[in-house]
């Protein structure tokens, strides 16, 4: 073999260790403006939640490029997002922050969006989400108590026809029964919930390190909260104020029940941070901090008791209306729970709207094992005496419905019952979506809906 | 009384020896930097300390990053993120075992030899000879070393860090079936420019340490055949323990 | 030419050299003599600068050695030429680059213009045919002459021997011997010789200096020397090669 000078032999050496090098630099990220043409986009953000620089920017779930640079504006985090050419990204696109893979890693999501014109080197995208979507969810439930305010204000014309008071009168003697037996339940589980609560706490305050991200999304969420309280606030106030002189107004035995429901409310407040507070209590808006704390208690109570509150829109073809509903489902046992609801939906054909009041005894065979997934629900649907049965997929992740109701309807067009057969699908743990047939024993009615909804545990 | 005085001497000792540790860099530092530059003298301590030592390094970096993974496979393997050992390992292997490792082969086999080299030349008056030749053992001996390692170390390094990671893809994918893709998407994705770079400023720092120690022992030694054996020993054992305690303080200054 | 004044070197506590006077002209071969352990190495180290004083001084053609900087101290070790007692070649480099060491230093020539040279320098010491061996590759005595070569080959105007004898049979130690005196007379160099063997001292002196004890006890010519009346020249010179310092002692 020929000789190998020691020139020759550091430069291989050198070329092979500068070749090495060169390729890591490259794979981490630091050389990829050597190899991947692009183009930079901005976006902003109050809050990022740990996102570093180099994360990954993926649009449809793939990476399409990376985060450059993380700066904090006066009181906006600005994102450089670097874009791989060839990826298309419309002036009406979103970006959002998300957590992808077991560790939490924090990457940028785009929804390119569809319209023109597309968006040019140093552009910014105008529509950014917070995390974990809460702001829009808020949104949603803000338009919704709105709404609900607003039909607040036709409840009169409900009661008004005589043979929908005699449904009534019949309905609200149910739920005046129904209510006792609340009212009991609650009081039986005061003390339980306390000492429960009072152990959350404790293993809250060993942990918090744990529910260091919870707290975040809840910070974010309180400080909506004050922010767009007062209105939601208000918009609730409004329409409990209206609902209650209404029936005032009208029924003392109805007037005696709402009164309970009150109760049950205020207890539940006095039980610590559920609805009844979160509604009437104003020290939660007074500082941040006491409002995390109680949040995160309600995120974290995991105990027999359980309050879910869901809000749920949707879209119905059949009568081309928007409806909206809003349930309070009490959970002192697994197996047996309460659902309480208020409806908003289009009236009969003249397109006025309507609310309606729903109160369900609900029955979960948790015991069976046959039949551990499927729920009987018996009580008011929208204003009438209705049943209903559910039946759970995927650890509850997927739902059936069938609910029967207004069983002698006299109205006009149809005398069948009102039946509805729907799914939901919860894409995450607080957020479905639903659709599924109304009406559908009522021709002209009939229709399909599509919606979706919030559901949240206390 | 004793105690108290033959504490004092090794303080004395110590303080002496760090002191000729130090005259002996600013003399190596500054004779780089005076006419001529040994160029040949380089390149051949380049052969020495980075191409042949290329064998020892890429077993021990194969056969780290091979143990890296499988331990870390078996643990992470435990809660379902078997694709992140790609990561471990490559972060292992740039920020702390390559440097360290690299720089303890070299220190076991290119420090021994440079102190062995140096302590023979010492009391075989090849320095004295080199003076009488009007010629700075400094510049000759020390400069070519210092340099060569200064340089190779690192570059050893990345490629001890890139066989280690090579060695934890041949036990994830190879042995384990992970898919490849898998391992080098986790690899890359969380691995920083700096911890390449921070472990290749450790390299840096690793390399001079070795050569400036084993190079000390060795042109100070004393006490014929036996003083060679000494300086050999106690280079090598200087050079690891200095490597792993500056390892430490680096580590400190530049991840914390 | 080289003037040693009073020169002090301790090791610890030992006090090798306990003030050395001795001076040697241009053009003259001083050989010093003394045992083993005398200090006669530590001695001809401090001519050159390879030891510093710890007190005292060494002239080298009118200058303090001590107060060169070291651009003027290499400038000044160029116009030496040293052979040491164990010949030091360097290992690692062939014998043509030994003996052309100076000059591939230098960087003046071409290396091929240096081997010749070397080649040359070599052929002056009596070897032939080595230029490409191994430094491990050669007999004692060829080591000793191939540091001669590397020694004279930047024609130096003062040469230092440290024991350039020692360790060789008798044969070869009189052709180094002959090999000094040739250069001495071809180049007309100072030259200061260490040496504990009496009969190359005769050979190869112009004056002889008796180191002991770390004094110089007795400088003088040859023949002066062969006849001193100093019991411990005397002790010496008669011992021969067995003397040692601590054999001496007895006599004083």
């Amino acid at each position: 073999m020929r000789y190998i000078s020691a020139e020759l032999k550091v430069g291989i050496f050198a070329l092979i260790a500068l070749g090495i090098l060169a390729f890591m630099a490259f794979k981490v990220g630091e050389l990829d403006w050597l190899a991947k043409k692009g183009y930079t986009v901005y976006a902003h953000f109050n809050y990022v939640g740990g996102l570093t620089v180099g994360a990954d920017v993926r649009v449809a779930g793939m990476v399409a490029g990376r985060v450059d640079d993380i700066t904090l504006k006066t009181d906006k985090v600005r994102l450089r997002l670097f874009i791989h050419e060839g990826v298309r990204i419309y002036s009406d696109a979103v970006v959002s922050l998300k957590i992808a893979g077991m560790l939490g890693e924090r990457i940028v999501e785009i929804s390119p969006g569809s319209k023109l014109p597309l968006l040019q080197d140093g552009d910014t995208i105008v529509y950014s989400l917070k995390v974990a979507d809460i702001d829009m969810m808020l949104r949603d439930i803000s338009e919704l108590s709105i709404e609900i305010s607003r039909l607040a204000a036709s409840v009169g014309a409900i009661i008004e026809p005589e043979e929908t008071r005699k449904a009534i009168k019949a309905s609200i003697h149910n739920l005046e029964e129904l209510t006792y037996n609340m009212n009991i339940a609650v009081v039986y589980n005061d003390k339980k919930l306390r000492v429960l609560l009072g152990h959350m706490t404790e293993l809250i305050e060993a942990n918090k390190e744990m529910f260091g991200a919870a707290m975040a999304n809840i910070e974010e969420f309180s400080l909506y909260l004050k922010r767009e309280g007062p209105i939601l606030l208000e918009s609730t106030h409004k329409a409990v104020e209206e609902i209650r002189a209404v029936v005032e107004e009208n029924r003392v035995a109805l007037k005696r029940s709402i009164e309970a429901v009150d109760e049950i409310t205020d207890k539940i407040g006095r039980g610590e941070g559920t609805l009844g507070r979160l509604w009437y209590d104003e020290a939660i808006y007074e500082s941040a901090h006491e409002a995390i704390e109680d949040m995160t208690r309600i995120i974290e109570t995991i105990e027999e008791f359980e309050v879910f509150t869901t809000f749920r829109g949707g879209y119905l073809t059949g009568t081309s209306g928007r409806e909206g509903h809003l349930y309070l489902t009490l959970k002192p046992t697994p197996k047996f729970y309460y659902i309480l609801g208020v409806v908003s939906g289009p009236g009969g054909l003249d397109g006025d709207r309507e609310i309606e009041f729903s109160a369900q005894f609900a029955r979960r065979f948790k015991d069976s094992d046959k039949f551990r997934d499927s729920v009987l629900r018996a009580g008011i649907t929208e204003n009438t005496f209705g049943i209903g049965a559910d039946q759970f997929f995927l650890d509850d992740r997927l739902k059936f419905s069938a609910d029967v109701w207004d069983l002698f309807r006299n109205e006009r067009g149809t005398r069948e019952p009102h039946v509805r057969l729907g799914i939901d699908y919860f894409i995450f743990e607080n957020i479905f979506i639903s659709g599924g047939v109304d009406d559908i024993f009522n021709e002209e009615r009939r229709g399909t809906y599509v919606g979706g909804g919030v559901k949240f545990r206390h | 009384m004793r105690s108290i005085e033959s504490l004092g001497r090794y303080i004395i000792r110590f303080l002496e020896e760090f002191g000729r540790i130090a005259s002996l860099l600013y003399s190596t530092i500054k004779q780089i930097f005076t006419h001529p530059f040994d160029i040949k003298g380089i390149l051949k301590q380049m052969v020495e300390v980075g191409i042949n030592s290329l064998p020892v390094v890429l077993i021990t970096a194969a056969f780290t990053g091979m143990a890296l993974a499988l331990q870390t496979y078996t643990g992470f393997a435990r809660f379902g993120a078997e694709a992140m050992v790609g990561f471990v390992v490559a972060i292992s292997m740039t920020r702390e075992l390559g440097p360290v490792l690299t720089a303890i082969m070299i220190a076991g086999r290119v420090g021994a030899a440079m102190a062995a080299e140096l302590s023979t030349m010492r009391v075989t008056e090849q320095i004295d000879a080199l003076e009488s030749l009007a010629t700075n053992p400094v510049k000759y001996l020390v400069v070519p070393r210092f340099l060569a390692s200064l340089i190779m170390v690192p570059a050893l390094t990345v490629i001890a860090a890139i066989v280690g990671i090579l060695g934890g893809y041949f036990i994830v994918v190879v042995v384990f079936g992970v898919s490849p893709a898998v391992y080098w998407h986790w690899t890359w994705v969380y691995t920083e420019w700096k911890d390449i770079y921070f472990g290749l400023i450790k390299a840096f720092f690793f390399g001079g340490c070795v050569s400036l120690l084993s190079c000390y022992k060795g042109f100070y030694s004393a006490g014929g055949a036996e003083g060679v054996g000494k300086a050999t020993t106690s280079a090598v054992v200087f050079s690891i323990i200095a490597i792993l305690i500056s390892n430490y303080f680096l580590s400190a200054l530049m991840f914390a | 030419m080289i003037e040693i004044i009073d020169l002090h070197k301790s090791f610890g506590k030992n006090h090798v050299l306990q003030g050395v006077n001795l001076k040697v002209d241009r053009g003259e071969s001083m050989v010093v003599m003394g045992g083993s352990g005398s200090g006669k190495t530590i001695l001809i180290k401090h001519i050159i600068r390879l030891l510093r004083p710890d007190s005292g001084k060494v002239i080298v053609d009118g200058r303090d050695m001590a107060e060169l900087n070291e651009k003027e101290l290499y400038k000044m070790r160029k116009r030496f030429g040293m052979l040491f007692q164990s010949a030091a070649l360097f290992d690692s480099l062939s014998v043509w680059e030994n003996v052309g060491f100076a000059l591939l230093r230098e960087r003046q020539m071409k290396e091929s213009d240096v081997k010749k040279i070397a080649i040359e320098e070599l052929k002056v010491v009596g070897l032939t045919g080595v230029e490409d061996l191994m430094p491990s590759e050669l007999s004692g005595g060829m080591k000793k002459r191939v540091g001669l070569a590397r020694a004279i080959i930047h024609n130096p105007e003062i040469l230092l021997y440290d024991e350039p004898t020692t360790g060789l049979d008798p044969i070869l130690a009189n052709t180094i011997g002959d090999l000094i005196l040739e250069l001495k007379k071809r180049l007309s160099v100072t030259s200061v010789t260490i040496t504990h063997d009496i009969q190359a001292a005769y050979k190869i002196a112009d004056r002889i200096a008796m180191l002991f004890k770390g004094r110089i006890i007795e400088t003088g010519r040859p023949d002066e020397i062969k006849n001193t009346t100093n019991p411990v020249v005397r002790q010496f010179i008669s011992g021969g090669l067995a003397a040692s310092g601590e054999d001496l002692e007895e006599v004083v």
